[in-house]
């Protein structure tokens, strides 16, 4: 099995979109498979956005080959429940990063379902099959796989993708060859599922992974082993499944990154005067950090054998 | 400022907590000079401190310290307990046991948490709280040893009422001894949803130590999860540029643990299947933990080297 980790992990350091000056943090701290995050792609500033979103795409795919890298997963951004306008654009977008998977040799995309507050379970299923065998058309067209994600009911109790039962039925309903299932084991842990049986019941479904930690209370997406995730019921069942996807982290190193949701480090005023030093270490500080959590997931993949550069 | 931290780092990487002496070696290999002796569970089965005999446990850390180059800083006692009696009196002579060992090692301080009981009230709990100090304290005269009250949070321990600077004050002000101070846990009244600038400041001169680890604060988990420095939420500038602007002289002592989170203390379980028991990443090899606390070491001197008060 092979480690990947996101783009994500350095978007307090670099423009979140400015892919081409990540990739050689990322490189730096001993990463050679990357999952692209287009999670913010329908933002007005994202170069998606524009007209050169290709030249962007191969801007970044260069960028790659010259530093020996390549890209091995995507996240894109989401859409919406309702029908409209809104909608419509959104999904564009969807199909837009289908292109610049297919671009940059991603063979398979995150893409999350659709939901609606107090939705019911049966609805959920009908309305997120309908979206994705939408995208499905333009997934044929560019190659790449999409995979649709699980969360926990602290996160989003009427996303009826919780067990790996659910992620079947989906998976069923759908019925597409390019359609399967990324498991994300922090929020399976935020959960409390038996990831183990989660695993080995998803089976051949299971195409991706989002590995990141947890207290078991709140999806915080710390870096293994800062919170308390069992991982030798993942690697197990990922070995005796016969996974063949990549262990791709979503996890923040330290620093957690100052903007993200569950940190809002925030600046301290006194006086009129902003202190603002310690928002975010220095990427060299950064880069020691996700080189260490590379290896401890290295480590993880060779207790079970498993593990390929 | 001087950086320390605490044996309780390795406690996890040694077959009893007392073993300081193979800790030490592990402090030094991640960067460490300046130690915090953590002696929480000195009155636990198998401790050395409960034996005749102690006084060469305390000489052979001594020792191991000196050859390695290290120095003790800070201590971290054994708790009491509210009631009377002859467990009380016996943990208490614990306690005092423990003042002996910092004056042996050099200690100047020692953090001692107070007393409390369930749904107890906060008029009786300070006055229970002087009686307690001030018998510790003719045992702090004697050693030189300073004895450090600490703040809790409101989900740690609601009838403890140490939580705001004001109550601190207001303990130390009642106990009125010179060798009575503060420790002041910033993860801890992170989770209070405290500010700590204002906080720091109001304690000045009481404050003679601190606990500096993170945690989510009060929003999003609320646990104290004594996490390694920009791994929750806490906002460090308020709190250097607090204890830069009260002058504050005593160490920068880390109480947080860096990865792995020892299994011991949240738990990570195995996995058991078909009646095998899979262990193999319940915890990380000692060569991760020495890198992850050196790695938690260099941020803590980023911190105070950005407020021109770092010190080797």
């Amino acid at each position: 099995m092979k480690i990947a980790t996101t783009t994500g992990d350095f978007c307090d350091y670099e423009k979140e979109y400015d892919i081409s000056a990540i990739l050689p943090l990322m490189k730096e701290s001993g990463f050679k498979h990357v999952d692209v995050n287009l999670s913010g792609a329908f933002k007005p500033d994202s170069p998606l956005c524009g007209d050169g979103w290709k030249s962007w795409a191969y801007d970044i795919k260069n960028t790659g080959e010259r530093l020996g890298m390549d890209f091995v997963q995507a996240h894109s951004s989401d859409t919406v429940y309702d029908r409209g306008e809104k909608r419509d654009y959104l999904t564009s977008m969807i199909e837009r990063e289908l292109e610049v998977c297919e671009i940059l040799g991603v063979p398979g995309m995150v893409v999350h379902g659709i939901c609606k507050k107090d939705g019911g379970r049966e609805e959920f299923m009908e309305k997120n099959t309908e979206l994705y065998r939408e995208l499905l058309v333009t997934a044929e067209k560019t190659g790449v796989a999409i995979h649709t994600e699980n969360t926990c009911h602290k996160n989003a109790p009427s996303y009826h993708l919780f067990e790996g039962e659910d992620m079947n039925e989906l998976v069923e309903r759908v019925d597409h060859p390019l359609f399967g299932a990324v498991w994300d084991i922090g929020h399976a842990h935020v959960e409390g599922v038996d990831q183990y049986k989660a695993i080995m019941t998803m089976g051949k479904n299971l195409r991706a992974l989002h590995v990141h930690d947890n207290f078991g209370v709140a999806d915080v997406h710390i870096q293994p082993y800062a919170g308390n995730l069992c991982y030798d019921a993942i690697l197990n069942g990922l070995v005796d499944s016969g996974y063949k996807g990549y262990f791709t982290l979503e996890a923040f190193s330290m620093p957690s990154p100052q903007t993200f949701c569950f940190c809002n480090r925030k600046s301290f005023e006194k006086d009129g005067r902003v202190y603002n030093r310690l928002g975010m270490p220095p990427v060299s500080i950064k880069i020691r950090s996700e080189r260490l959590m590379h290896d401890v997931a290295q480590f993880m993949l060779e207790a079970y054998d498993c593990y390929e550069e | 400022m001087k950086i320390a931290s605490t044996t309780a780092d390795f406690e996890s990487y040694v077959e009893k907590r007392s073993d300081v002496c193979e800790i030490l070696p592990m402090m030094a290999a991640s960067g460490f000079k300046h130690i915090d002796l953590n002696m929480y569970k000195a009155h636990a089965d198998g401790s050395p401190l409960r034996e005749d005999g102690w006084e060469k446990w305390v000489y052979d850390i001594a020792d191991t310290a000196a050859r390695l180059g290290l120095d003790f800083v800070q201590a971290h006692s054994s708790d009491s307990v509210y009631d009377e009696g002859e467990k009380k009196d016996y943990l208490t002579s614990l306690i005092k046991r423990e003042l002996e060992v910092c004056r042996m090692l050099g200690i100047p301080t020692m953090t001692v948490h107070g007393i409390s009981k369930k749904d107890g009230e906060r008029g009786e709990f300070m006055e229970r709280n002087k009686k307690f100090y001030l018998d510790l304290l003719e045992t702090a005269e004697k050693t030189g040893v300073i004895v450090d009250t600490e703040n809790t949070c409101h989900k740690n321990a609601p009838t403890y009422f140490l939580f705001e600077a004001d109550d601190m004050n207001e303990l130390v002000e009642k106990v009125n001894h010179p060798l009575f101070g503060v420790c002041w846990d910033v993860g801890h009244a992170h989770i209070d949803g405290i500010d700590q600038y204002k906080a720091i400041t109001k304690l000045g001169k009481n404050l003679k130590a601190v606990h500096i680890h993170d945690n989510f604060g009060p929003h999003y988990f609320g646990a104290d999860t004594h996490s390694a420095p920009y791994s929750g939420s806490i906002s460090y500038d308020s709190i250097v540029k607090g204890l830069v602007d009260v002058g504050y002289k005593g160490y920068f002592t880390l109480e947080a643990y860096s990865i792995p989170m020892p299994k011991s203390f949240l738990g990570r379980d195995p996995l058991m299947l078909d009646g095998v028991v899979y262990d193999r990443l319940t915890d990380l090899p000692l060569e991760f933990k020495i890198r992850s606390e050196n790695l938690m070491l260099d941020i803590t001197r980023y911190m105070l080297a950005s407020y021109d008060c770092l010190e080797n």
